[in-house]
């Protein structure tokens, strides 16, 4: 299907996922979720610690196998594909934004940004591009310092460009907010939603916090392992 | 990806900086010995071609028989003669025992000599024909010993001599390796009127041959059969000579030494691998998150690694060179002056074992890390495997073994090794874990943190005792051999103790330098010298094929020195037996040793060769020797007054009080044929030498112990995780920067003064069995070792403890926390 065609971002049908415990029964975290989050959108899925959230942000971004149902991403079916395969469908397309930032100790601001440009290897000028993204987030006279040069803020902040670099069409984030307090909290969700807008990304968003919620287009609730409504 | 983009900010990680130490370290520990052995290698190789100085010679402790001559001139091969025995050479009241070689013309057949005409010249080829009558040519450190310089008439036996040229170069110089005494050439026509050979004499006659193979061969077949007992052909295919041989375990021992400071390395890769997977384990989830294929993770970490190795073994083979190149130059009197330049070998070594270190000890923790699940991102603590320990000793444990392999050659030797440290290490790790149970019984009446925390220890905490705790120990047991047990060894000899051998004594000379002696209130006894091969026990004749095991064949070879003498001399014990008694008493009186080693007992006859008479005499004694006291000691006594018609010399040891410096040029002036042996003088020449070969060693023992602290580095560095979490609470409850400090200091302290403690209690345990074993000497409790390991444990420990963490002091408990979850 082309792109113009293609209006999800991301459908699935009936999907579960079951672990196994080491008494060798299994326990089913998520079962029969079946949304589609169209292109361009935004989601927040909510829930209460341990009610299967990141579980689901995981299977919905490739990074786990599901258990049963189907997952397309982009409009590929991921349940037959290896993890070097399910790795393919994301360079380049997918973006991930994490509560712990995530980002690499021994590199620079500048040189995290670079990061997805250089694996995706299209881009003929990836420091040019970084330190575009680097001036988007307010943060161009920190790009020679080293993650732990920087404060929690700014890190997100580094994390946010490192994200949006390659404009991806997806981009996940899991708690973006959780280790940050509310005033440096509102300034990175603004930051978050006006990028998500200027790259015309679909934002797949796992919190706690209601109000930050509250500001997509699609919500979320999961209980018990079960997507209940779009609140 | 640009890949030296990447290993340049993977610099940036401290596991990778760790790394690239501890293959620095191994690689330049192998290599700096590689390159010293593969150059000594070399050099015996080439001088194995001219050591001989012919194709083939035959040697004898008694003169040839001239028909070999015959026969090699009727097949047309060149011939030259030599006959070399020690004498003094002296001039004025100065005089130094020499190796004397007398030559014909045409020596040498094979190879060249090199003279200069000064001292600290050039040398240029130079052929015998040069070398006149009355002219002698000899090594420099004759010149300086007599302190004269080239053209000074010296005294040899009854001759004077002009010390011509100095010799720079003799083909068989290879064999004078190890031997003090400095060479000197002399045409053989003026060897009788010395007077120095005697039928009695110790000397060594050669006759050497050169040709076509064709030649040699038809000398050879022809020689063997009709070679008598005691000659000996030699050809180059006879292999290295003994000093080979001495070197060839010279080299194995520092083989071995730098394979310790490679197994330490290796340890600290292993650990170092082990934390970078944990460290890395995030950004490999991330990675794959934004996309990156396995086997692109793969190719990132494989590069990153083979830069890194690459880059140590050539920076290791640099300074291995250097630290060779000052070796060579420190042992260059005992290896010689000149080897030739170094081979490309060691550092493809060198590419290797750094390849094989990274691969061997990194790859299965490389292979974990490629196969991190990305979902792992979202979970706040790494995931390690429960079996990620046992999968390290696994991997370390072969690829240490694929390592002593390749460095020995031998598989039994590597096994051996293998196992003798898989056994100290288990001695050690004991010991440790003991007194870490006994510091935990102390410590439950202590407030002290730091100490109850090493009390409760952890296996990686006793891997850091044991590692460190080896390499402090190969340090130590060698300074104690090197200086406490040559200075214990010294003392045990009395102070008036002989210090001068007199040899050579002619029969005739026996009364008059009695009396010069008795005249200067020494009261000398001359034992008779009888030198005789023994060719029959308990009337079998020996044939030396029955014999396999090497001393004995060395035994039955080699001529014995027998006497004669009416008392028991005083450094004897008689054993079993009588001594002998009456007025015309006969028997032989034989050493405990010889009696156990060829199964004889009193009553067995024994039968000596001597000049070509036979002597048998039944055993009617066994006596116990002690070797150490200085004074002529004998395998085998005859009766007194029985060998008197045997051809014999006389040998004697005197004191000679240091200020008496005239009373030996003297003696020597007026009995030219007698040599003297200073004892003083090897005793400091074998402490030089010792001293020496110790600093080699421990040069190379040193590389060890810096292995250790690169796995003590590494095994801060794999704990810092837990640290940084640890300090971040004591900051938490209030714990002042002071107090973790004081906290950190005491702990490594203790960690280093416990490594320190068991190192300086096995050297000196191992000092008192090796001064048991090799000198016979009693054990003495030598507390300063304990001490100086403790100390030096302690600070080096403490200090790199201290520099590892002193970083994590100086920040804030929030970005301490911040940090370890990130």
């Amino acid at each position: 299907m082309s792109e113009k065609t293609m209006k999800y971002a991301i459908e699935t049908t009936q999907l579960s996922k079951k672990i196994q415990l080491k008494n060798g029964q299994s326990l089913s975290i998520l079962h029969d979720i079946t949304l589609q989050i169209p292109l361009g959108s935004s989601v927040a899925i909510t829930g209460a610690s341990g009610s299967g959230k990141t579980t689901l942000l995981g299977l919905l971004a490739g990074l786990d196998t599901v258990s049963g149902g189907d997952i397309k991403l982009l409009d590929t079916s991921m349940v037959d594909l290896t993890e070097d395969q399910r790795a393919a469908l994301r360079l380049g397309q997918v973006g991930f934004v994490f509560q712990s930032f995530h980002l690499m100790n021994n590199l620079s601001a500048l040189e995290n940004i670079m990061l997805p440009l250089e694996l995706e290897k299209s881009n003929k000028n990836p420091q040019k591009t970084a330190l575009k993204a680097l001036e988007q987030v307010g943060l161009s006279e920190r790009a020679t310092h080293l993650p732990t040069q920087l404060s929690g803020g700014e890190q997100q902040r580094i994390a946010l460009a490192r994200a949006f670099v390659n404009k991806p069409k997806i981009l996940f984030a899991d708690e973006p907010t959780g280790n940050l307090d509310q005033a440096t909290s509102t300034d990175i969700e603004q930051l978050l939603f006006k990028l998500q807008k200027e790259n015309d990304s679909t934002l797949i968003l796992v919190t706690h916090d209601e109000a930050l919620a509250e500001q997509c287009e699609y919500h979320y609730k999961l209980v018990d392992g079960k997507l209940v409504n779009n609140v | 990806m640009n890949i030296l983009k990447v290993w340049r900010q993977s610099w940036r990680i401290a596991e990778m900086r760790l790394l690239f130490l501890a293959l620095l370290v191994s690689v330049t520990a192998v290599t700096s010995v590689n390159f010293f052995t593969d150059r000594t290698e070399r050099s015996m190789l080439q001088q194995a071609t001219k050591l001989l100085g012919a194709d083939l010679t035959v040697r004898s402790s008694r003169p040839l028989s001239k028909d070999y001559l015959a026969q090699a001139e009727s097949l047309g091969l060149k011939q030259a003669e030599m006959i070399s025995f020690n004498s003094m050479v002296s001039i004025d009241d100065r005089l130094q025992l020499s190796q004397i070689k007398a030559v014909s013309d045409g020596f040498p057949l094979r190879g060249n000599i090199e003279t200069s005409l000064q001292l600290d010249a050039i040398g240029s080829i130079d052929s015998l024909g040069q070398l006149k009558s009355g002219q002698i040519w000899a090594e420099t450190s004759l010149f300086n010993a007599l302190e004269v310089q080239p053209k000074v008439e010296v005294r040899i036996g009854r001759s004077l001599f002009t010390l011509d040229k100095v010799l720079l170069k003799t083909p068989d110089q290879g064999a004078s390796v190890f031997q003090f005494s400095p060479q000197v050439l002399m045409p053989l026509a003026d060897l009788p009127a010395t007077g120095l050979l005697t039928p009695g004499s110790r000397a060594r006659f050669s006759y050497l041959f050169a040709g076509t193979d064709k030649q040699v061969s038809e000398m050879t077949d022809w020689l063997k059969p009709r070679l008598a007992t005691g000659e000996r052909l030699e050809t180059l295919s006879d292999g290295p000579p003994s000093i080979g041989k001495a070197l060839e375990r010279a080299q194995r021992f520092l083989n071995t030494a730098a394979l310790l400071s490679v197994i330490l390395a290796g340890a600290a890769i292993a650990l170092t691998s082990y934390s970078f997977n944990r460290h890395e384990t995030h950004t490999v989830a991330v990675l794959k998150t934004m996309g990156a294929s396995r086997r692109r993770i793969l190719f990132r970490y494989l590069s990153q690694l083979f830069l890194t190795s690459t880059a140590a073994a050539i920076l290791g083979a640099l300074l291995g060179f250097a630290i060779q190149a000052t070796l060579t130059y420190a042992l260059r009197d005992i290896i010689g002056q000149s080897l030739p330049s170094p081979s490309f070998m060691p550092v493809i070594t060198g590419l290797l074992t750094a390849w094989i270190m990274v691969l061997g000890f990194s790859s299965p923790q490389l292979v974990q890390l490629v196969n991190t699940a990305p979902v792992q991102i979202f979970q706040q603590q790494s995931l390690t495997s429960s079996n990620s320990w046992k999968l390290l000793l696994a991997t370390v444990m072969s690829g240490v073994f694929a390592l002593m392999f390749m460095q020995t050659e031998d598989l039994k030797l590597t096994v051996f090794i293998f196992l003798g440290t898989l056994a100290a290490i288990v001695i050690f790790w004991l010991v440790a874990s003991g007194l870490l149970k006994l510091l935990k019984s102390l410590s439950s009446n202590t407030n002290n943190a730091s100490f109850r925390t090493l009390a409760n220890a952890g296996p990686r905490l006793k891997l850091l005792i044991v590692v460190f705790g080896i390499g402090l120990f190969s340090l130590l047991l060698l300074t104690a051999l090197r200086g406490d047990l040559l200075e214990r060894w010294q003392n045990s000899i009395p102070a008036d103790a002989p210090n001068n051998f007199l040899i050579n004594i002619q029969p005739e000379e026996v009364k008059g330098l009695t009396s010069y002696l008795k005249g200067k209130n020494i009261d000398a006894n001359l034992f008779p010298m009888i030198r005789g091969r023994l060719v029959a026990m308990k009337g079998q004749p020996v044939i030396l094929d029955n014999y396999q095991d090497g001393r004995d064949r060395r035994l039955l070879q080699r001529e014995f020195n027998l006497s004669s003498t009416k008392d028991l001399p005083a450094a004897n014990i008689l054993l079993d037996g009588e001594w002998f008694k009456g007025d015309a008493p006969k028997g032989f009186s034989v050493e405990e040793s010889v009696m156990e080693r060829f199964a004889l007992k009193i009553g067995d006859s024994m039968t000596f060769d001597i000049a070509g008479q036979q002597v048998t005499q039944d055993i009617t004694s066994t006596r116990r020797v002690n070797w150490d006291n200085l004074t002529p000691n004998f395998f085998v006594l005859a009766a007194p007054g029985s060998m008197d018609k045997l051809p014999q010399t006389f040998i004697t040891s005197v004191f000679v009080p240091e200020g008496d410096s005239k009373l030996v040029p003297n003696l020597v002036k007026q009995y030219p044929s007698v040599s003297t042996i200073d004892i003083s003088a090897i005793m400091t020449q074998i402490k030089e030498l010792i001293t020496k070969a110790a600093f080699a060693v421990q040069a190379i023992f040193a590389f060890t112990l810096i292995a250790g602290i690169v796995v003590l580095l590494a095994a801060l560095q794999s704990q810092k995780a837990e640290r940084r979490r640890e300090l971040a609470i004591l900051k938490t409850i209030g714990a002042s920067r002071k107090q973790i400090r004081n906290s950190i200091l005491v702990e490594f302290l203790l960690v280093g003064a416990i490594s320190g403690f068991l190192a300086g209690l096995f050297a000196m345990i191992a000092s008192n069995v090796a001064a048991y074993v090799l000198f016979d000497l009693e054990p003495s409790i030598n507390l300063s070792l304990i001490l100086i390991g403790m100390v030096s444990g302690a600070l080096l420990v403490s200090i790199a403890g201290y520099f590892n963490l002193r970083p994590l002091l100086q920040v804030p408990p929030a970005i301490l926390f911040q940090e370890h979850n990130s």
